[in-house]
């Protein structure tokens, strides 16, 4: 017991590797989680099953104009969900994620407190209230065009 | 190393600290301190004190647990006692100033009592000798102030504090008294003298004998015996050994564990030192979560302090133990609570729980004997060990020894972080230590143990806190959150959010968990609305018996997830909808057959309404009304029409004059 | 290395205790893993998780059992067994905990049985069955996933994955690759490529090892059945098949039960039944891929010697395994160049098949449709390089595994077992013994060191069994002395034992190294029949080996420089091997590509 046996430490942890990206950049690049993966010795696959896993890490970089949908009671019984599809199929993205040419990035939230334009949601800093899934197409269409 | 020596503790050189050269402030400046505003506090008194030139030393101590009144101050002047205040902000700051510093005059609407001067932690007979009755605090006349407290005769010790005087404060005793980034400090209050006491007077064997004695249960929820979890480790083969502190305290609702963190590291340093002596550890872990930074930043600390004092590192006080901890930073996962999905992420894996056998202290953190331990266990090593386990023995029930720390929220008066030795019953730490129930509501269940446990009903308020008793009533000890809930909390909805927030935090390897929390969730949607919503999709139950029939569903379907889980995330994640469907079977049917919810909160079963003797015309909810289902004339009453009406409870929300009614 | 191999049963002691299980007495070795031992013993016990050989994860939850004194129910699969247990596999509070996580399973998975094409093979089917479920308990899936098509090879349907991990197990702690993972948690978890990336872009080298032990549908060979009929339907078309070796000694299982022959017994040759099958469905002609592994011998050998002489590149590694090529490339690019130029058994078939047969039957190669039956998926992946094929067409068009072979004659109403045997069509159709036994770990090892002691000597080896590299540990060596000269051979199976030897560097100590991705070679293929659910891994494999064995032994010729139908190729055709021909049709190159480069370069969704 006379030294401190450090662990079994050949490589570094993967978590604490992509705490540093993810301080660096705001969330994880997917170079970095390559590089990362390399660093620790494991595949892309354990990596990204790591990052994955846990609420920490972002995995897409937030858009340009990042798309809050409100999920709260009144969107949702006055069709907030429908919204949510048609911006899905639109944007080709799930929640969470931003589309390829990083304009967008869809995200749900609990309440937009505007309950009272439901359905809402907020493009940006823009908020659209009573918004119909038709007219999604036409908004997105302003932002498209401003880049 | 001569260093070392030189401030080396014996038991003989704890000089309680009764004076000060020059006037101490120490403010409260733990997460919640903070969130009140400490730093502004500090702002304050730094710009006071700077323009009265007078020399004084100010200091960030941790939490008392008196949320209540935050931020507190304790101000010590010299050649007087250290008096407690709160809750102090910007304005009353400088009236404390003025008032007590210049004049030398107590403000008694801000003061909450004497803060003992740094002495050990009572023993049981210590406690009844009370320099003034609960009687007298709560007969004497209040004076005018917002903190309800009488100053009587003398000045009342805070200890005497009604919300005080039936705790016992052993994981507690530094918290909020102490410069939780002095060593020198921790020291003074009789730290490391456990540690010496196990170095130099204890072999590895002795000093797991004296935790066993102590009788000593794990604090993270299950009860393990703690001494015969540190004798598996140290029997086991193997080498390296490792020690973890558990410190990814997730419950919703529960802090007892940052604050003694923020409050008092060396502490937990000193119990896992310990604990490594005593398993012949050479290394150790803290697994601290991300969201508390503030912990990690005083653990960081206190670890680089210890190691510049000998007291981590190479040759401990000189001994040929050597022992040292890394901090590992959680990445949000509420499974990493459970020993084995921690161990996994210590590694740098997915945060998965693997079954038991073989258990950590066989095959723990790289394969290697691991003791894994919460904060508030190591907590109660180092007195443990300095004062001997049959002390602590004589403390709490014959199962159930020491005391427990709760985080006591909710609907009572007084919140905040608690510690009562066990066998204290609900009702009074509710009732005594809390105060009773805010605006005079009336006691309806508290929850205890969040996700993973379970809510008890007024007539199980008086079940002792101790493990046992409260796994039988359905409830657990769990890490310490403790939640008072008043008539106008719904038992359902309570269950429903627990189960959404287990529901997100399943690791997802296992099938009851990861597809019967989320169909059990489903399944709570369907009572906590009306027959039909959501376009039947999740169920095709629409009649009163049809829907009746859900609660047995409920019922099986939470027995299944309980028995047949791998983890205990699983295992215990119904039981927040099982004993409440236990208690409050009622409540749940008149949710599923009735369709309404007598508590108000489940928006979809109520009807609205409004009374036109309170309403004043605005149309606020008109405007409101995302459906158009209010009509009326400005000036004049309003109505709703239930039938176009779609339950968002919107105009409950903003009518200012509690027009709108909802049953 | 003496890695604990799939092979092995994991039972290390050797203390036997009396257990009890449903009342009756057992003997069974201390410490043991109960599932194994009630299993073994007969005891039905179900679960979808378990992989014989690997440590039990108690993922699925339907192993439960009761065991006396303990008040939870255990999952046998990470019990040990105790002196003394007394276990209840059937009780009904077994059953019904069962039932329950079955139907939580069945809840979310999509009804779609009538339309998989697991369906009557599938784990979760059979237990449903078994369970007498006959209602769906949850109607609403809470999992909705898109299906991944995009690999030549394999083909994947989240919707349909219970979790149970196996995939994931094979391809980390069976292959070491790790190009699978699990995703996100709670009910999003999916098992995923990196970044759920299309599988086709992802640092999976296809050996088909997770198809293998997939219990539903979810993760499956990509199912070319559809594309034969169609070119059989075709009247333009002039459809010819190869059938791999280890083909021939796998199909049995499928179809010995209609001839009564029971599956214990070391499997017959079943090719030219397989043959008289593919003609009977309207196949112009079937060859044999043992005939281009004894080409292969001849241009591999000779390459070898080439290289050995001038102690080039040594040592030389074989490329007839696709997986383990794509292994090289993705993995240890630069150990690229240490692979033989040699095209695969598979690739040289087609080559010759659309020139030299084309030639000789007088049809354009335009019109060849070449189907290949192998025991592999990445025989799939490897026939779409553009590297295999000439004139902008693939060599091989189609290629089936041995599950598609027997799917596509179910389709056709055709028992194969009850068919009289045809011979394999002239003149490719003739092979050795040498070529029989590619199809087991050791045996391209071996026909090289039986034609290279010839090239090297002038003599044929006598005897012709090169013992010391048969058999199945990952690893077996031999130094072979030819006319003393010493020729240092290694022989791995399975990927992970590829990647020890390759990354400790240990490789460089030899002169030939054979490597099969699969654990116990292509008799053991990604795209093989299925071994029985509960059967010990490994063992359906060295019986099929065992077969391969039986055949070369049969054989009058069993030495590739021997075989008259090459020597004839050679005279008309290819000229000798190494030749400028041969190069242009037999020898290939290879696209050393870093796997984490790979996959961090694929187009990030977020641009």
């Amino acid at each position: 017991m006379a030294t401190v046996v450090s662990p079994v430490k050949t490589r570094p942890s993967i978590i604490v590797l992509l705490q540093e990206v993810q301080e660096r950049y705001g969330y994880l690049p997917r170079e970095e989680v390559a590089r990362c993966a390399r660093a620790a010795g494991i595949s892309v696959a354990q990596a990204y099953g790591v990052a994955s896993f846990y609420n920490f890490f972002k995995l897409s970089k937030p858009g340009k104009y990042p798309i809050r949908v409100c999920t709260g009671t009144a969107c949702h019984v006055q069709g907030g969900q429908g919204l949510l599809e048609r911006l899905r199929s639109e944007l080709g993205i799930e929640p969470g994620e931003t589309t390829p040419d990083g304009l967008f990035s869809l995200e749900t939230v609990a309440c937009l407190g505007a309950c009272s334009m439901s359905p809402a949601m907020v493009v940006g800093d823009d908020v659209y209230g009573r918004v119909t899934p038709r007219e999604i197409p036409r908004i997105l269409a302003r932002y498209r065009r401003r880049g | 190393m001569a260093q070392v020596l030189q401030i080396r503790p014996t038991a003989q050189q704890h000089r309680p600290r009764k004076v000060v050269a020059q006037p101490h402030f120490l403010v409260g400046a733990g997460t919640c301190g903070l969130a009140a505003g400490a730093e502004k506090v500090i702002q304050v008194l730094e710009a006071e004190l700077a323009i009265r030139g007078t020399p004084a030393v100010i200091k960030r101590v941790g939490c008392m647990g008196m949320c209540k009144w935050e931020v507190m101050v304790d101000v010590w002047l010299p050649g007087r006692p250290r008096l407690s205040f709160g809750p102090v902000n910007e304005k009353n700051a400088k009236r404390l100033l003025h008032e007590y510093l210049d004049n030398g005059v107590v403000p008694g609407d801000m003061l909450l009592g004497v803060t003992p001067g740094y002495e050990e932690p009572p023993s049981l007979e210590e406690m009844e000798g009370r320099s003034i009755t609960e009687e007298e605090w709560l007969t004497a006349p209040i004076q005018p102030g917002p903190n309800e407290l009488p100053v009587v005769g003398r000045l009342p010790l805070l200890k005497d504090h009604p919300m005080m005087r039936h705790q016992l404060r052993i994981v507690l005793q530094n918290c909020g008294l102490i410069d939780p980034e002095s060593l020198e400090e921790y020291l003074e209050r009789g730290g490391y003298a456990g540690l010496q006491r196990a170095l130099f007077e204890l072999s590895p064997e002795q000093v797991i004998e004296e935790v066993t004695i102590s009788g000593l249960r794990g604090r993270g929820g299950a009860g393990f015996p703690t001494g015969k979890k540190w004798a598996l480790a140290r029997q086991a083969k193997g080498s390296p050994k490792y020690v973890i502190c558990n410190a990814d305290e997730g419950d919703p609702g529960a802090f007892m564990d940052r604050s003694v963190l923020e409050g008092d590291p060396f502490r937990i340093l000193e119990g896992m030192t310990i604990s490594a002596y005593a398993i012949g550890a050479s290394f150790g872990f803290i697994y601290v979560r991300a969201e508390y930074p503030l912990a990690v930043e005083r653990l960081r600390k206190a670890i680089e302090s210890a190691r510049e004092h000998g007291l981590l590192g190479e040759n401990i006080l000189g001994t040929s133990f050597s022992f040292d901890i890394e901090l590992k930073i959680g990445a949000g996962a509420f499974v990493c609570g459970e020993e084995t999905a921690l161990i996994a992420s210590v590694e740098g894996k997915r945060g998965m729980p693997r079954p038991r056998p073989p258990y950590p202290a066989e095959r723990g953190v790289f394969g290697c004997p691991t003791n894994i331990n919460n904060v508030e266990t190591y907590a109660n090593i180092p007195d443990i060990v300095k004062r001997g386990g049959k002390w602590f023995a004589s403390i709490g029930t014959e199962k159930s020894k020491g005391t427990k720390v709760f985080a006591l929220s909710g609907k009572v008066r007084w919140s905040g972080l608690i510690e009562v030795p066990m066998g204290t019953s609900i009702r009074d730490i509710v009732f005594k230590i809390g105060g009773g129930i805010e605006g005079d509501r009336k006691f309806k269940a508290v929850q205890m143990g969040g996700p993973s446990g379970g809510c008890l009903p007024e007539a199980l308020l008086d079940t002792p806190v101790d493990y046992d008793s409260l796994v039988a009533a359905g409830a657990i000890m769990g890490s310490g959150g403790m939640v008072v809930m008043d008539d106008t909390t719904c038992m359902v909805d309570v269950a429903r959010f627990f189960l959404n927030f287990t529901r997100e935090e399943s690791c997802g390897q296992c099938t009851p968990c990861r597809e019967g929390i989320a169909r059990l969730y489903n399944l709570l949607e369907e009572i906590t609305h009306r027959p039909g919503w959501n376009g039947g999709r999740l169920g095709a139950a629409k009649t009163a018996e049809e829907r009746a029939a859900l609660l047995e569903e409920i019922e099986r379907l939470g027995r299944t997830i309980r028995d047949t889980s791998l983890c205990g995330l699983g295992q215990t994640a119904p039981s927040p909808v099982l004993s409440t469907l236990r208690y409050f079977r009622d409540e749940y049917m008149t949710h599923a057959v009735e369709a309404r919810c007598p508590a108000g909160r489940c928006s979809d079963l109520l009807t609205y309404s409004i009374d036109e003797a309170l309403c004043q015309g605005c149309a606020q909810c008109a405007r409101s009304c995302p459906s158009g289902a209010i009509g009326g004339e400005k000036g004049k009453k309003y109505h709703i029409n239930p039938d176009v009406c779609i339950r968002c409870a919107l105009c409950l929300r903003v009518c200012n004059f509690g027009a709108v009614k909802a049953v | 290395m003496s890695e604990t191999s799939l092979h092995a049963n994991g039972v290390t002691s050797v203390s036997m205790v009396t257990i009890k299980v449903n009342g009756q007495v057992l003997r069974a070795p201390e410490g043991a893993n109960l599932l194994t031992v009630l299993r073994q013993a007969g005891f039905s016990v179900p679960s979808l998780c378990y992989l014989e050989g690997l440590p039990g994860i108690g993922a699925c939850r339907l192993c439960l059992v009761e065991i006396a004194g303990v008040p939870k129910l255990q999952t046998a699969c990470t019990t040990a067994v105790r002196d003394g247990m007394e276990i209840y596999t059937n009780s009904a509070r077994v059953r019904e905990a069962r039932r329950e996580v079955l139907q939580l399973l069945l809840g979310d998975h999509p009804n779609e049985c009538l339309f998989c094409q697991r369906s009557g093979d599938c784990e979760l089917q059979a237990l449903a069955a078994e369970y007498g479920v006959r209602q769906k308990q949850y109607e609403e899936m809470l999992r909705h996933f898109e299906p991944d098509l995009s690999s030549p090879a394999l083909a994947y349907d989240p919707e349909k994955c219970v979790l149970c991990q196996r995939c994931v197990r094979v391809c980390s702690e069976v292959q070491e690759v790790n190009a699978i993972s699990l995703v996100r948690r709670g009910i999003k978890t999916k098992v995923s490529p990196p970044f759920e990336m299309p599988w086709a872009e992802s640092g999976c080298t296809f050996c088909g090892q997770c198809t293998v032990v997939c219990p539903t549908g979810a993760l499956t060979e990509h199912d070319d059945t559809a594309r034969v009929w169609q070119a059989l339907n075709d009247p333009d078309r002039y459809v010819v098949a190869q059938i791999a070796p280890a083909v021939r000694v796998t199909m049995g299982e499928a179809w010995a039960d209609s001839r009564g022959v029971s599956r214990d017994e070391i499997p017959e040759d079943f090719s030219e039944r397989i043959v008289a099958g593919l003609k009977a469905l309207g196949f112009r002609a079937v060859f044999d891929t043992q005939f281009s592994a004894d080409l292969t011998i001849m241009e591999e050998t000779h390459e070898f010697v080439e290289r050995f002489k001038r102690g080039e590149r040594l040592p030389i590694f074989t490329s007839c395994c696709p997986a383990w090529v794509r292994f090289v490339e993705l993995y240890f690019p630069e150990q690229v160049e240490h692979l033989s130029s040699c095209k695969s058994p598979q690739g040289m078939l087609g080559a010759l098949l659309k020139t030299y047969y084309a030639q000789k039957i007088g049809v354009d190669p335009a019109r060849i449709t070449v189907v290949s039956i192998m025991p592999c998926t990445a025989k799939k992946f490897e026939a779409s390089r553009p590297e295999l094929g000439r004139d902008g067409r693939p060599d091989v068009d189609i290629v089936l595994t041995s599950r598609e072979l027997e799917r596509l004659m179910a389709q056709a109403g055709i028992d194969p077992g009850k068919l009289e045997p045809q011979p394999f069509d002239s003149p490719l159709g003739e092979s050795t013994g040498a070529g029989a036994i590619f199809g087991a770990s050791g045996g391209v090892a071996e026909a090289a060191l039986r034609t290279a002691y010839y090239l090297v000597s002038g003599k044929d080896p006598a005897p012709l069994e090169f013992e010391a590299v048969r058999g199945w540990d990952n690893l077996r060596t031999a130094t072979i002395t030819i006319d003393g000269t010493a020729v240092r051979c290694a022989v791995v199976s399975g990927l992970a034992g590829a990647r020890r030897l390759l990354e400790s560097g240990e490789y460089k100590q030899y002169d030939f190294v054979e490597v099969m991705a699969c654990p116990g070679g292509c008799v053991d293929g990604g795209g093989q029949l299925r071994p029985e659910v509960k059967a010990a891994r490994g063992l359906h494999a060295q019986k099929r080996a065992a077969g391969l064995y039986a055949i070369d032994q049969k054989k009058e010729i069993r030495l590739s420089h021997r075989n008259p139908a090459i020597q004839k190729v050679y005279a008309e055709f290819l000229g000798e091997p190494g030749s400028s021909t041969a190069h242009h049709l037999l020898h290939t190159h290879y696209q050393p590509q870093d796997a984490y480069e790979l996959v961090a370069a694929t187009r990030e969704k977020e641009g």
